[in-house]
């Protein structure tokens, strides 16, 4: 009978752990409200990234006087929106009122990651091709691989900045104080700061977010509509701007938004596919050239990604040529050799550590890509700097910009040389990664890391010994998996340490730091 | 006269949930959750049919748990593999993985501390592959497995026999082999306590039944990344695993060392992501099945407590799992360990 009572004791304290509720520990630095730094009140006078002329090409209607009877209006119905919160007003508040750049950064990065998986074959052995025109029908479009999350990043984060110079210049130009001095019975529920605050930099960054988002992933429309209009509302019932604030950031993001998208639709990305002729063609001059030529490892046999991308165009370098490495080691070479026989070793006994790094980096289908990884690193930085926007949006600025400079110069090089991987040229080579789908020379990851750690620890510059180590770590983690030799990994972090340092020669001479 | 039988319901042993699938930029996972639950289910359930036999003064339809003082110890092998998978409700196969197969060694063994109180362990090793593709296979000690079974029902009607049990199980990995590498990891990482409820039937002509109800709670389990998309992006090392609701019904035979059972189970996890179109399975994935299996168990007298298993099962239906066949055969070894002088028959 003992057991019987034991037993139900052990049943019941079952139940207990059964019934619990299981919980994840987030690892994210949370975006909440905080009191900026400082807030650079003279970044009107910076140099955009790209909209050299905003003060001629842009403009801002005069606001009306704060005395006058509508803005008056607008006061007390800003009072009025902000005196009584719902809990998810409230929520939206707090969310949207700590670091908008950053929120709409995290929110690219989910975009990115949910439309990065590359899409599956037909019956007929042929792969689909996403389509801009028709992003509906599968396979949808976009697929966000790595070098388009670079570029949507790049474009947000450009024109996020750009943006937001332009909301200073005019800021200072028209210096409407926030409402809360105007009329101290509005309470601001976020922290405060010393911006004017017409136009609304909250919108501003909305609008321009919106617009360029919807472009890059067209079926994700209604929820960035919807995530916009709560970022302007939180706006009204935080107490922080009124309505025509609000009015005139919007049509200020779109016009900026205009400007690069212009750029976006003509900047090479359309072709960057590339066709079955120019496969062949790449395919051929590789052979003619070097003695091999890059082979895809899937079944069926899918076209290489994006074999023309190193022909987009690029934001601070000045073209791929110049940032072109030479040729890795030749197969049959001795260094080839010990570089396969590493690769090999690390396959064949792998350590905890190895393992670990290969998985820590893989970024691979499903996730927010190498380019987004940069990016969460960038943010956790930026909030632990309790940056304002115009500064949060100039790192994401220069971070994304060598982000793309640096896919676009590796991509070209990955085609202009062709190299196979690993696991094509290594007799029975398995892998503990999968093998991506395009040239092994050089490495993406490692052309990418660099970059952005050159960027951040210019930034940043008390972190910049541990960006280079995340960098280094990060190229070799490509090796442990078995899908790049060393080569393509040294070489790479040198190229993409190169290109950071373009980026940050502009950065130098914007006046912000 | 030793009349060694084994309850062993196949299904249990089954690596049942490899979930494969691929991906341009490869990867995968294989979905072995429960298995170590359903491992110490089987070891249970082995062992305790086996002391039943056991004794000569009783017979086989007294009941299946092992007597004080008896240790069974078993040592299965099976090998199961799968060439197509559910992508979601979406059955495919995966010309980057081709074949997934997976074989299983498994040392588990029951002692019976008290007439109606078994102790249970197993310990498997497993090592998977794939004969397509370039990605590697994996293989190790999976996860430690230890339980505890009660006999809290004990019912003579007639010449049949009603019996029921309760069964505490918990499983942890014993190694640090990595889950997220599925459909190729052997196993799913998580420490599970399941809770499980046996109803057994026997009649005296050998004719049996056994239905079976059991739910897992599995904890968390730890990535080596601190991101993942599971319908939207988390930024965690951990991965939420869903509990596991499972059921399973077998009719048998078993008479003069001989037994033959049929058997019908259900997996069902509750909650979880679907692998979205052509994208990797996540551990945690919604990972659902029914299966088929036998299982052919014969001792032979002048081997006195050796006996040998053949058994085999076959996914039916599923979601986020692959259709896998298995095969398996082993051998059994039953012996008083202690408590002798109860035992005067064999």
């Amino acid at each position: 009978m003992k057991f019987k009572y034991i037993s139900l004791t052990i049943m019941a304290l079952s139940l207990m752990v059964f019934a619990c509720e299981k919980e994840l520990e987030i690892e994210l630095n949370q975006a909440d409200p905080y009191t900026f730094a400082n807030t650079d009140r003279n970044g009107g006078n910076w140099d955009p990234a790209f909209l050299d002329d905003f003060k001629t090409a842009l403009s801002v209607a005069s606001p009306a006087a704060t005395n006058s009877s509508s803005y008056q209006a607008e006061l007390a119905a800003l009072k009025t929106a902000s005196a009584n919160l719902t809990p998810d007003q409230e929520k939206a508040v707090n969310y949207w009122g700590g670091n908008a750049v950053v929120r709409w950064n995290e929110i690219a990065r989910e975009m990115a990651a949910k439309y990065n998986v590359p899409p599956a074959s037909n019956p007929d052995g042929t792969y689909g091709v996403p389509s801009a025109a028709n992003p509906g029908v599968y396979p949808f479009f976009p697929f966000a691989n790595p070098p388009y999350a670079a570029r949507a990043f790049a474009y947000l984060s450009a024109a996020q900045f750009d943006a937001l110079i332009a909301t200073w210049h005019f800021k200072e130009q028209f210096k409407r104080p926030a409402p809360s001095i105007t009329d101290p019975t509005i309470t601001l529920r976020l922290p405060k700061n010393d911006l004017p605050s017409y136009p609304s930099e909250d919108a501003v960054v909305a609008a321009v977010a919106t617009d360029l988002l919807i472009f890059l992933f067209p079926l994700e429309k209604d929820l960035i509509l919807a995530k916009a209009e709560e970022h302007r509302q939180s706006r009204l019932w935080a107490g922080a701007n009124t309505t025509s604030d609000l009015q005139a950031g919007d049509a200020l993001g779109k016009a900026v938004a205009a400007k690069f998208l212009a750029r976006a639709k003509s900047d090479g990305m359309g072709k960057a596919g590339g066709s079955k002729a120019i496969y062949d063609s790449l395919a051929n001059a590789a052979k003619q050239k070097w003695g091999w030529n890059w082979v895809s490892l899937e079944t069926p046999a899918r076209p290489g990604m994006l074999p023309m991308y190193g022909r987009v165009k690029p934001w601070c370098i000045p073209n791929v040529e110049t940032v072109r490495p030479g040729p890795p080691p030749l197969p049959g070479s001795p260094k080839f050799a010990g570089e396969a026989a590493e690769v090999k070793r690390w396959q064949e006994k792998p350590t905890a550590e190895s393992r670990r790094i290969a998985n820590f980096w893989a970024d691979g289908p499903s996730t927010y890509t190498p380019p987004g990884h940069w990016n969460r690193i960038a943010s956790d930085l930026i909030l632990q700097n309790k940056f304002n926007l115009l500064r949060t949006a100039r790192t994401f600025a220069y971070v994304n910009m060598s982000l793309q400079d640096a896919g676009i110069s590796c991509w070209d090089t990955k085609y202009h040389y062709h190299t196979p991987r690993p696991a094509t040229a290594i007799e029975g080579l398995k892998t503990l990664l999968g093998t991506p789908n395009f040239p092994s020379y050089t490495s993406g990851h490692s052309t990418f890391s660099a970059a952005a750690a050159t960027v951040l620890g210019y930034i940043f510059p008390d972190q910049a010994a541990k960006m280079e180590q995340f960098a280094k770590e990060a190229s070799e983690s490509r090796i442990y998996g078995g899908i790049h030799y060393r080569s393509d990994c040294e070489v790479g972090l040198q190229v993409g340490k190169k290109i950071g340092e373009y980026s940050n020669a502009v950065a130098k001479k914007d006046g912000a730091q | 006269m030793l009349k060694c039988c084994i309850l062993f319901n196949p299904s249990t042993f089954q690596p049942f949930n490899f979930s494969g699938f691929f991906h341009s930029l490869f990867n995968y996972f294989v979905v072995e959750k429960q298995r170590n639950v359903r491992l110490l289910a089987a070891v249970l359930t082995i062992c305790t049919m086996h002391l039943a036999t056991a004794s000569f003064a009783q017979t086989a339809t007294d009941g299946f748990i092992m007597e004080k003082g008896r240790i069974c110890i078993a040592l299965p092998y099976q090998s199961s593999s799968w060439t197509e998978y559910w992508e979601g409700t979406l059955k495919r196969e995966n010309l980057n993985l081709g074949e997934v197969k997976t074989q299983a060694l498994m040392p588990m063994a029951a002692v019976g501390i008290l007439n109606n109180l078994n102790v249970l362990v197993g310990l498997p090793f497993f090592k998977t592959s794939a004969s397509a593709g370039s990605m590697s296979g994996h293989q190790g000690i999976q996860d430690l497995a230890l339980g505890l079974k009660y006999r809290a029902l004990n019912l003579g009607l007639g010449e049949s026999k009603l019996e029921g049990f309760v069964t505490g199980m918990f499983s942890t990995p014993a190694s640090n082999y990595y889950p997220d590498f599925l459909p190729l990891s052997i196993g799913l990482g998580s420490t599970n306590l399941s809770a499980r409820g046996t109803l057994h039937y026997q009649s005296k002509m050998g004719l049996y039944g056994t239905a079976q109800l059991g739910w897992t709670r599995r904890s968390n389990i730890k990535l080596e990344r601190n991101y993942y998309y599971e319908n939207g992006g988390v930024y965690s090392s951990e991965m939420i695993m869903p509990n596991v609701l499972d059921y399973n019904a077998n009719l048998g035979f078993y008479k003069n060392g001989l037994r033959l059972e049929l058997g019908y189970s259900v997996m069902n996890t509750l909650g979880g992501p679907d692998i979205r179109r052509n994208d990797m399975p996540l551990p945690c994935a919604n990972m659902d099945l029914s299966s088929a299996s036998f299982l052919a168990q014969y001792y032979p007298k002048a081997l006195k407590g050796i006996g040998f298993m053949a058994m085999g099962s076959k996914v039916l239906e599923g979601r986020n799992v692959g259709q896998s066949t298995m095969l398996g055969g082993g051998i059994l070894y039953q012996f008083q360990a202690w408590n002798k002088a109860a035992k005067t028959e064999n």
